[in-house]
């Protein structure tokens, strides 16, 4: 985890993407490469959710806002219509807000970390 | 999950208790060190100087009452206070973040909980990677977390190297049950490394030595091996859930349990509790009902519907009726905003037995076929009792669920309060009107702790056949009081008792004839959007992301109170800012002393959310210091004393920042506090709902009710003795149109926002005449004199004075043009000073 928050040793978008999906959906596509598929971070859809990531291998962007959720971000992914899962550092509002756009927020890299 | 705002509150509580009794130890342990002859046996008692001098700076809710003092086995003093929140209010997750605020990562906590129900409950919630319970405890420990029950095996590493909790029941601890009792105090191979070896007999002297109250083995010098000694010499935090039910009762029994608990040796103890006694808790953190209403937490009002011998078939059919209702008002809701609520009816009964339907006691299967009768599919209802149990592990939430009907005696477990439970339906004859006051709390959750929007939908109901509607009213009154929400009844209009037959009305208080049919508005802490319109300032969306965490660095370097993993004392339990850890057994403890980046993250992350950001502060702190030839085991030393100035320097950093934001904002227009013709204002209500006592009277001045409130009566009731004497001292103030008194977090009241999260609530609205149709406004926020340069005072102080500048600042308002207002902090002194100069202030602005 030290390695992980220091930037010492950052898992590759794909690597961590599934580690996630794992956890959060238990779905398991070894074959598939996850990445992002917008600039929102889009990495993997279901039936019911959308699932984003704002992740990078860089410890000074995941340190920078661009690493957080914001709001401008979060009522795009809101107008896709769709439940959405949201992986990222920090997030800009409240839970509650989220909840009213239909977004569950999953801290990076604690998310993997508590249910590792 | 996201603390609200009163548990924050709470914890900042906690936190400056914890250091008042980390400052109060600090000198008593200076004074044996340097001058032991003056040391007086009241110096000893460190928990009371630390909640004294709490007492004095207001920081308790009642600095009048006594502290309650307690000693352990050893007669140490045991510092223990009480978090009073009510039922729902989440007090478990209280309890779970104050482990982590109290910087406790490694040792034992005992968990103690009143009932197999709650056991559990609480079990599951902690054994549960998931839960929010669980996620604070392992962030507390940096994923150190291991979850004991009182036959689980442990030993003295284990304790070194991770948080444990042990979860075990109030019974376990009593003499009174023989069998639990004996477990805990039989002689165990599993806890040897806690103890010297068998056959070291100095070593067992050594340890009776120091430690006269270790229970002995029989008649030789050595001590049992048993769970008990082993907590005993550990000194848990312990935590004490439903307190009350430990020691909230007076008489032997509860004296029991009280001394089983200090004789433990904790060396703290935190108490849970909805209706905690006075006489027995310490009550350092007071919320009330309100709390959890402006939270959204709870559906009020509750609507009680009764009446004296009807049929209870005519009372079931009008419960259904509105429980069609509500599914009525749920379904757009679904299908406009996703959002799945299937209101659910609790239907108490006389009998539930299978051979116990006899005609005469109204059965289960009495009910069940009457409601099938009416129409509800029986896949629908679900019968709880000893007997018979169709509820099983459903889940009531979920879509597949199709239960709306449950029908229980008293099967449903202690703290069942499913969120989509809306109605409670009592048909049993004799115990209805007690029932009530035992069940209200178990249809009172708001689903998703959010109000619906839906006035039928953010209510719970209550039906009753065989009682007066009086009565039934005064039933759930009391049942609100058991479940630690009295104040709602006093402050609002949260029961509306009416009958079965015919509707009661309500007491409303509309404005002041002159008032009554005129717009009033109140200026409300605006931001404007990203699209351009204006809302509602809120800390995280329009504050936080301007904040540069970037340019926060290290805290400087202090001397920080080392605190050995070995170090033994007396007296001194408590470092500056956390909990010392002792061992007495005869193994070296082998700790993982090297640097855990992770764990201090996670420490802070309640300022800092950003835990990439949090490492990098942390990881250059942690350089500093080895820069300063600090090797890893002396940072693992002061690692308690770290996080503490970590975090206040962090939030302190953070602070300076959204102030600066704040007031740039105010500067540049995007944050206002005007009177706008748009529709963002507040908008005063045309009425109040008050609830009044038969013996209350209105707020009177020299025999005659006062004058100038906004509504036509006020109460004196409603007011303290300060709040009394200004709304007095505003009464006079001949050049006023008319006062108003915020009822402090009353949904819909009347509130400002600073560049904090947290809402201010202002005591005091008034409105000046003016000479012009432009009427002067006055805000106060009401203080007394002993909270003058408290931390909290000079932020309301701020932040009042930066709105009052931007008040108005040259824009079209309501009123055609700027008025003028003050916002003022007024401490009660003689006269009202503030007050006075606030006044002139205003007067000179329209001169």
């Amino acid at each position: 985890m030290d390695k992980v928050l220091t930037g010492e040793s950052l898992p590759t978008f794909n690597d961590l993407a599934a580690a996630l999906l794992w956890t959060a959906a238990v779905v398991r596509d070894e074959h598939r490469e996850l990445a992002p598929q917008n600039d929102d971070g889009l990495f993997y859809q279901t039936e019911d959710a959308d699932y984003y990531m704002l992740y990078k291998p860089d410890i000074e962007w995941l340190q920078s806002k661009k690493a957080n959720l914001h709001e401008e971000r979060a009522k795009r992914i809101h107008d896709t219509g769709k439940k959405a899962v949201v992986f990222a550092a920090d997030k800009y509002m409240s839970q509650r807000f989220l909840t009213d756009l239909d977004i569950s927020f999953c801290q990076l890299p604690y998310e993997l970390f508590i249910k590792a | 999950m996201e603390l609200k705002e009163y548990q924050t509150r709470a914890l900042d509580a906690l936190t400056r208790w914890r250091e008042q009794l980390a400052a109060s130890e600090k000198r008593l342990s200076q004074l044996i060190t340097r001058s032991p002859e003056l040391v007086e046996p009241g110096d000893y008692n460190h928990p009371l100087r630390a909640w004294q001098k709490l007492a004095d700076n207001g920081d308790v809710p009642f600095p009048n009452r006594p502290y309650v003092e307690r000693t352990d086995a050893m007669k140490r003093p045991i510092p223990h206070i009480c978090f009073r929140v009510p039922t729902g209010g989440g007090k478990t997750l209280l309890a779970t973040v104050a482990i982590e605020r109290l910087n406790i990562s490694r040792g034992l906590v005992l968990w103690m909980v009143p009932s197999n129900a709650i056991f559990a409950q609480t079990k599951a919630a902690l054994k549960n990677l998931e839960h929010p319970y669980r996620q604070a405890l392992e962030r507390a420990s940096g994923g150190n977390f291991r979850f004991l029950e009182k036959n689980t095996p442990f030993d003295e590493p284990m304790l070194a190297d991770s948080l444990c909790v042990m979860l075990i029941s109030l019974q376990s601890a009593n003499r009174k049950n023989n069998k639990e009792f004996l477990k805990i105090h039989q002689s165990s191979g599993a806890y040897m490394s806690f103890f010297p070896d068998i056959d070291d007999k100095d070593g067992h002297t050594k340890l009776r030595g120091e430690n006269p109250d270790l229970e002995p083995h029989g008649a030789d010098e050595r001590i049992t091996h048993s769970l008990h000694n082993v907590i005993k010499l550990k000194r848990p935090l312990i935590i004490l859930d439903e307190a009350h039910k430990a020691y909230g009762q007076q008489g032997n029994d509860s004296d029991e349990y009280r001394d089983t608990i200090s004789n433990m040796n904790p060396r703290m103890i935190i108490e849970l509790s909805a209706t905690p006694k006075m006489t027995r808790s310490n009550i350092l953190v007071d919320v009330p009902g309100s709390d959890l209403k402006t939270e959204e937490m709870i559906k009020l009002p509750i609507e009680v519907r009764s009446e004296e011998n009807v049929d209870w078939r005519n009372t079931l059919d009008k419960a259904r009726a509105k429980l069609d209702e509500l599914h009525g008002a749920a379904k757009p809701l679904d299908h406009n905003e996703r959002r799945y609520i299937r209101p659910i009816a609790v239907v108490r009964v006389e009998r539930t037995g299978k051979d116990q339907q006899d005609g005469e006691h109204v059965h289960a299967y009495d009910v069940r076929d009457h409601l099938i009768k009416s129409g509800v599919p029986e896949c629908g209802i679900a019968i709880k009792s000893a007997q018979e149990d169709n509820l099983g592990q459903e889940d009531l939430l979920s879509r597949n669920s199709e239960i709306t009907w449950i029908i229980t005696k008293d099967a449903l477990k202690e703290g069942w309060d499913c969120p989509f439970a809306y109605v409670l339906v009592l048909l049993d004859r004799t115990t209805a009107p007690t029932a009530i006051t035992q069940m209200v709390g178990r249809v009172m959750r708001q689903p998703d702790a959010r109000l619906t929007g839906q006035e039928s939908l953010d209510r719970s109901y209550v039906y009753c056949g065989y009682t007066d509607v009086d009565l039934a009213v005064k039933r759930v009154k009391t049942g609100l009081e058991l479940e630690g929400m009295g104040d709602l009844h006093q402050n609002g209009s949260v029961v509306l008792g009416s009958s079965l037959s015919s509707p009661v009305k309500t007491l409303t208080v509309q404005r002041r004839q002159q008032f009554r049919h005129v717009e009033i508005f109140l200026p409300k802490v605006r931001h404007r959007s990203f699209d351009g319109g204006w809302e509602e300032l809120d800390y995280r969306r329009h504050i936080l992301p301007e904040i540069d965490l970037g340019i926060i660095g290290a805290p400087e370097p202090q001397s920080a109170h080392a605190n050995q993993p070995r170090e033994e004392t007396s007296i001194v339990d408590l470092d500056a800012t956390g909990i010392t850890e002792k061992s007495y057994g005869n193994q070296p403890l082998d700790v993982d002393e090297s640097v855990n980046i992770a764990w201090y993250a996670r420490h802070i992350s309640d300022v800092l959310p950003n835990p990439f950001q949090a490492a990098r502060i942390v990881q250059d702190t942690i350089k500093r210091m080895r820069n300063a030839k600090q090797n890893d085991s002396e940072i693992y030393a002061q690692r308690n004393p770290l996080v503490v100035q970590l975090r206040s320097h962090v939030k302190a950093e953070l602070d300076k920042q959204a102030e600066q934001i704040f007031l740039k904002k105010i500067e540049s227009g995007d944050i206002q506090c005007n009177l706008e013709t748009t529709d963002h204002n507040y908008r005063m209500r045309p009425s109040l709902k008050v609830p009044v006592p038969e013996d209350a009277t209105q707020l009177q001045h020299h025999g005659e009710p006062v004058q100038l409130p906004l509504f036509e009566k006020t109460y004196a009731h409603q007011y303290n003795n300060d709040e009394r004497s200004f709304a007095l001292y505003l009464d006079q103030a001949k050049a006023l149109q008319w006062w108003h008194r915020v009822a402090v977090r009353q949904d819909g009241e009347y509130f400002l926002r600073g560049w904090r999260q947290d809402r201010i609530w202002p005591d005091f609205v008034a409105v000046m005449n003016a000479k012009s149709d432009k009427p002067g406004l006055l805000i106060f926020e009401t203080k007394g004199t002993h909270l003058e340069g408290h931390e909290d005072t000079d932020y309301k102080k701020r932040v009042l004075k930066a709105l009052q500048d931007s008040y108005n600042a040259g824009t079209m308002t309501v009123h055609n043009g700027p008025a003028k207002g003050i916002f003022r902090l007024v401490f009660f002194r003689e006269g009202f000073p503030d007050a006075e100069t606030a006044f002139r202030e205003l007067q000179a602005a329209y001169a």
